[in-house]
């Protein structure tokens, strides 16, 4: 005769977050898909200047491996009022870095909400959801939607044409996290 | 089915939003709630303010205010939290009110096809005839849920289509004037809409897209003014043409351009006079001439 395992409550679901700045407002990003933050100084004179007007959040981009990696300003995307940007965070399993103004904290989320459906714009893309931290509402930033697959189109097809010096190749180095 | 199909008589919440009094059906309406932080966060949903938090529960705050009345709220009291069904979800939202909310049962009047679509009934009260809301007509919501970032495209639905007769919203506070100008705008061969207020020829733009607005700049709540603000910062109805009628004065057309007005008419040239110049706008505009679109050329000469 068999006994069932005892139960065991189930551990709380939690995910380590980086609480970042963009202009005035603070957001949210899962620490597991920042590959690297980086100063703003250490990629400065190597990035290719971009300059698309239907896309003015893109403003650099680098050669990283094989890869070009475009530096997307984290103030424009949102449409806040452009502020000095200090950091680099590099996402993992993408192709953007993300141009913020500075990280608050690493934090842990307990609980993650949907978006109320009411938010019907661009913003579905733009927040995995939101989360309430010390009664704050943060929302938590997908990092797939930063540019999209015909945006990143548009981008390689312009860097195509520039041609990226290897000036612009940024070794792996920095602050990894 | 719809609520006044199945009863008569229902229980209504009645809300002040500044002067005047709306409905919401009672079940619709979880709390009434004293004012909290509302707290602001980047998105592109101009009909929402922000979200409040009630019981761990983050809720959007939905200011139908200006909608409804033409002016936005300048004392919020309280909000009324209210639920929507949306398939198998059930949504809420967050209304700001100017004042305390009253729990009535009123017979209800089913709301006519020629009613705004905000509209789902009427109810009578205290000598007062109050409109029953319909929420999913004033809250926002996704356009197709199986692709969250699916967007309208702006103007998508608005532009003129050639073979078919352009639709003018005619916006003027003179029942008379506004009767001999549709009357000449149709000769043109224009489909047009009239509306006296502004307000509720704003809450038409949902359900009966106009290609082009014309409107009066002396109104006396909104505008040509206002409107044109009000029509182009919502990315949705930013190609849409408003055209301003004023008293022909230099002042009157300098504020109608820098009001973002697409063109400027004198009110006090004939009707004739006004719809061929009405036509030529949107013949114009077929062509793909813009003003902005000139100016932008203008700038990069």
């Amino acid at each position: 005769m068999q006994f069932a395992a005892p139960h065991k409550a189930p551990h709380a679901r939690t995910e380590q977050i980086i609480l970042f700045r963009c202009s005035t407002q603070v957001f949210a990003i899962s620490s597991g898909s920042v590959h690297e933050v980086r100063s703003v100084d250490t990629l400065a004179g190597s990035p290719l200047e971009i300059n698309e007007p239907t896309l003015p959040k893109v403003g650099h981009v680098f050669r990283r491996g094989e890869q070009n990696l475009y530096v997307v300003n984290g103030a424009v995307h949102f449409g806040l009022r452009p502020s000095p940007a200090s950091l680099i965070l590099l996402l993992r399993r993408s192709r953007t870095a993300l141009l913020i103004d500075g990280i608050e904290k690493m934090t842990t989320m307990t609980r993650l909400q949907a978006l109320p459906a009411a938010f019907c714009n661009e913003e579905r893309v733009w927040y995995r959801g939101l989360t309430v931290l010390d009664q704050n509402v943060i929302p938590v930033v997908s990092p797939e939607g930063f540019l999209t697959t015909d945006e990143l189109f548009l981008l390689d097809a312009l860097v195509s044409r520039m041609g990226l010096p290897e000036s612009t190749v940024v070794s792996e180095m920095g602050l990894g996290v | 089915m719809s609520m006044v199909e199945q009863f008569d008589a229902r229980s209504c919440v009645l809300m002040r939003l500044g002067e005047r009094r709306f409905a919401l059906a009672a079940e619709q309406i979880a709390e009434l709630v004293a004012p909290s932080r509302v707290f602001r966060f980047a998105h592109r949903t101009m009909e929402i303010d922000g979200v409040i938090l009630r019981r761990g529960r983050v809720v959007p705050v939905c200011d139908v205010a200006e909608r409804l009345t033409g002016k936005k709220l300048t004392s919020r009291r309280f909000y009324l939290v209210a639920t929507q069904k949306r398939g198998a979800s059930l949504d809420w939202v967050a209304l700001p009110v100017s004042g305390e909310c009253e729990l009535i049962t009123a017979d209800l009047t089913p709301a006519g096809e020629s009613d705004s679509p905000h509209v789902a009934a009427w109810l009578s009260h205290d000598g007062e005839v109050i409109e029953v809301l319909n929420l999913d007509a004033l809250t926002p919501a996704p356009v197709d849920r199986a692709t969250p970032g699916a967007r309208r495209k702006p103007g998508g639905t608005r532009m003129i289509v050639p073979g078919k007769p352009a639709k003018i919203l005619l916006i003027d506070s003179n029942v008379l004037f506004s009767k001999r100008l549709g009357d000449a705008l149709r000769r043109e061969g224009f489909e047009v809409t009239t509306a006296t207020q502004a307000a509720f020829a704003l809450t038409t733009l949902e359900y009966n897209a106009p290609s082009v607005i014309v409107c009066a700049t002396n109104m006396r709540e909104m505008g040509a003014l206002e409107i044109a603000r009000i029509i182009h910062a919502d990315p949705k109805n930013a190609a849409l043409p408003v055209i301003a009628m004023g008293d022909g004065s230099q002042r009157a057309l300098m504020e109608s351009f820098q009001a973002g007005c697409d063109d400027y008419i004198d009110r006090h040239l004939s009707p004739g006079v006004i719809a061929n110049h009405i036509k030529n706008i949107v013949v114009s505009r077929w062509k793909g001439f813009s003003r902005r679109r000139c100016w932008a050329r203008r700038i990069r000469a």
